[in-house]
């Protein structure tokens, strides 16, 4: 366990851990309890796109070139033990990831559901939705995003696929299924369950993947 | 002498598009320090690369200790656990800072010493205690910085072959002797079980820490050997001008002025220049080597 | 021991020289070892190669032995060996002497006086 924390440290430095598990969290959780009044369930929606976008902005900060075509890996190509490092690296680091995304909805989703406005059991399926959509978002963009190393490409990049997909996932869960009523609400739940664990699982095997690739020269 | 081998290169092919690397055979002995020579593309860092594992893109057969193979390396740890590589390229991921590459290394090798790392970076003079310089950006220190801190991280764990990419060109002249001690210093320990390879370009730095030679022109070995034979293989020859003509038939890498001329001569040949008014003298390792890299060019040419 | 980098004299064969006379002299030990040559190399800043040189042409001479994976050791020096170094020492440092007593226009006789004068001070 002890490696595993150390692992995690090494390649995610503690201010955006911090960031992104405690501050992030506490601002969106504070900024939703002006708003719950006045938007309601769309509070929902803007906690988990803030955290969307804070994510990728503080991904630059820790893997950021990793999936890149002509990334070194340097020193990691040294030791044999550099493949479960990454692979600890990878899986943590999604988790993490996951973690965030549930603590800046879950506390809205009970100021949501504290205001009596809402079905609550509905709220519930619908934030469930949103944790798991946004992190397949999220972790989709990075995929992405990952390959990119120049500052400006990766942040105007970026903002444009995060915006998107984002929208994308608000529109299905918020609009479609929650709003209209088109779509049971079960069905994007389960949708986003299936490609998160399907996404998490890749992005793992892309960046062991992308360490083997640097053994292999670019002619 | 007898020597024992800790590398043994055969058959090692590699094609780019502009040249090609091909060895039929090279061993380097264990227990001395080699230095790989040759000009800028020639194939040191590729050499170096597929003996340290960082390179699998390659055809032939490279033998560790005399006992393990390459498939060896990838699966058993204790080949390169026991293999310490320092490199030109992207060593250290560009965005960690001091503190993260420390922690990584102590991730990567069972046997690295963390104290034993501090201390040498002390010595080294790299940074100045405070704690503020583990936040430090490895991409924001000097290419002699980041040198020194390879060289510690190799030299604080339990290694017996050290692989060293041009470690003396990003250092001023002072730390290059700090490296060459260092290096003296990694040889003596260990009763002999410890041996260098580095690449150079610094050759007359190096001199004095080097046993052994490989000298790599466009791709292949154009010779190697102990220092101390090749400086009886050949004779570096000074003459008057009135005999250029003759000697220039057996000298490599001939230079003239109106005054004379000098140039790299093999010592067997010698006796072909009995007669006419020159001076000899034992080559220097920088003289060796400059005019060894030109020989393949140059005998072709005369011939 | 001082070795000169620059005097166009091989490093390997300063240093056998060296412990030629130390030797011959009978500073070491029969069957005692040689300083090792990695540490040899250490201290005097060279490289290996050229301190198993230097050893390997001491152990062409006869004076050291190489045994695999400890070093070179002594080898009984015998007397006359020994005699035959200082002899030869002798004979070169009276050659000195004469060519200085030329230069000096000292005649023959005065310098074999010279040296009947020096033996007698050696026996008081």
């Amino acid at each position: 366990m002890k490696k595993i924390l150390k692992t995690y440290r090494t390649f995610c430095p503690d201010l955006l851990t911090l960031a992104t598990l405690l501050v992030c969290p506490v601002v969106i959780f504070l900024m939703n309890m002006a708003l719950v009044s006045e938007i309601g369930y769309l509070s929902l929606i803007f906690a988990s796109v803030w955290m969307l976008y804070i994510d990728y902005f503080g991904d630059y900060f820790a893997y950021n070139g990793v999936l890149a075509k002509d990334y070194e890996y340097g020193m990691l190509r040294c030791s044999l033990q550099a493949k479960d490092l990454l692979k600890i690296g990878a899986v943590t680091d999604q988790v993490r990831r996951l973690i965030q995304f549930t603590l800046s909805i879950v506390p809205t989703m009970l100021l949501v559901m504290s205001t009596g406005k809402e079905n609550n059991l509905r709220i519930i399926f619908m934030s469930l939705s949103l944790i798991f959509g946004m992190y397949a978002a999220n972790t989709a963009s990075l995929l992405l995003l990952r390959k990119v190393i120049t500052y400006n490409i990766y942040f105007s990049l970026g903002c444009f696929i995060v915006t998107v997909l984002g929208c994308a996932v608000a529109f299905l869960v918020g609009f479609l299924s929650y709003y209209l009523r088109i779509i049971n609400p079960a069905v994007p739940l389960f949708v986003s369950l299936f490609i998160s664990l399907h996404i998490t699982r890749f992005m793992v095997k892309a960046m062991q993947n992308n360490y083997y690739r640097s053994f292999k020269e670019a002619d | 002498m007898k020597t024992q081998t800790v590398i043994s290169c055969k058959n090692i092919e590699k094609n780019y598009k502009d040249f090609n690397l091909k060895i039929e055979s090279l061993d380097f002995p264990k227990g001395f320090a080699t230095a790989l020579i040759g000009e800028n593309g020639a194939g040191k860092t590729t050499l170096l690369n597929m003996i340290a594992g960082i390179n699998l893109d390659h055809k032939g057969e490279i033998t560790y200790f005399d006992k393990y193979s390459e498939s060896d390396r990838e699966s058993n740890p204790v080949v390169k656990n026991s293999i310490g590589y320092t490199g030109t390229g992207t060593y250290f991921l560009p965005h960690w800072n001091m503190k993260q590459a420390k922690e990584v290394q102590s991730l990567l090798f069972d046997d690295f010493d963390e104290n034993k790392y501090d201390s040498l970076l002390k010595d080294l003079a790299v940074g100045n205690g405070n704690v503020f310089e583990k936040n430090k950006k490895i991409s924001n220190l000097s290419d002699g910085t980041r040198t020194k801190l390879m060289l510690a991280g190799v030299l604080s764990r339990k290694t017996n072959l050290l692989l060293l990419d041009e470690p003396a060109s990003p250092l001023d002249p002072l730390m290059r002797e700090t490296l060459c001690t260092m290096i003296r210093d990694y040889i003596a320990s260990n009763e002999g079980e410890n041996s260098v390879i580095y690449s150079t370009h610094n050759i007359a730095d190096m001199e004095n820490v080097t046993d052994y030679a490989v000298i790599i022109e466009n791709g292949t070995v154009v010779e190697h050997g102990f220092v101390e034979d090749l400086k009886e293989k050949y004779v570096y020859v000074k003459g008057e001008k009135s005999c250029e003509e003759v000697a220039k038939k057996y000298l490599f890498d001939m230079t003239s002025n109106s005054f004379g001329f000098e140039g790299l001569c093999l010592s067997d040949n010698l006796d072909k220049l009995a007669g006419l008014d020159i001076t000899t003298e034992v080559p220097t390792l920088t003289q060796l080597s400059v005019g060894i890299m030109r020989a393949n060019t140059r005998l072709s040419y005369s011939k | 021991m001082k070795i000169l980098m620059n005097s166009g004299v091989p490093i390997y064969q300063q240093i056998a020289d060296n412990f030629r006379s130390e030797i011959l002299e009978g500073k070491f030990e029969q069957g005692e070892y040689l300083p090792s040559i990695r540490g040899l190399a250490k201290e005097l800043r060279i490289s290996v190669i050229t301190t198993i040189k230097a050893y390997e042409l001491l152990a062409q001479e006869g004076l050291v032995t190489a045994v695999q994976g400890k070093g070179y050791y002594v080898n009984a020096q015998d007397g006359e060996m020994l005699k035959e170094q200082h002899t030869r020492k002798v004979e070169a440092a009276l050659t000195e002497a004469i060519r200085f007593a030329r230069i000096a226009k000292m005649s023959d006789k005065e310098l074999q006086e010279m040296l009947t004068t020096l033996l007698s001070f050696e026996e008081e």
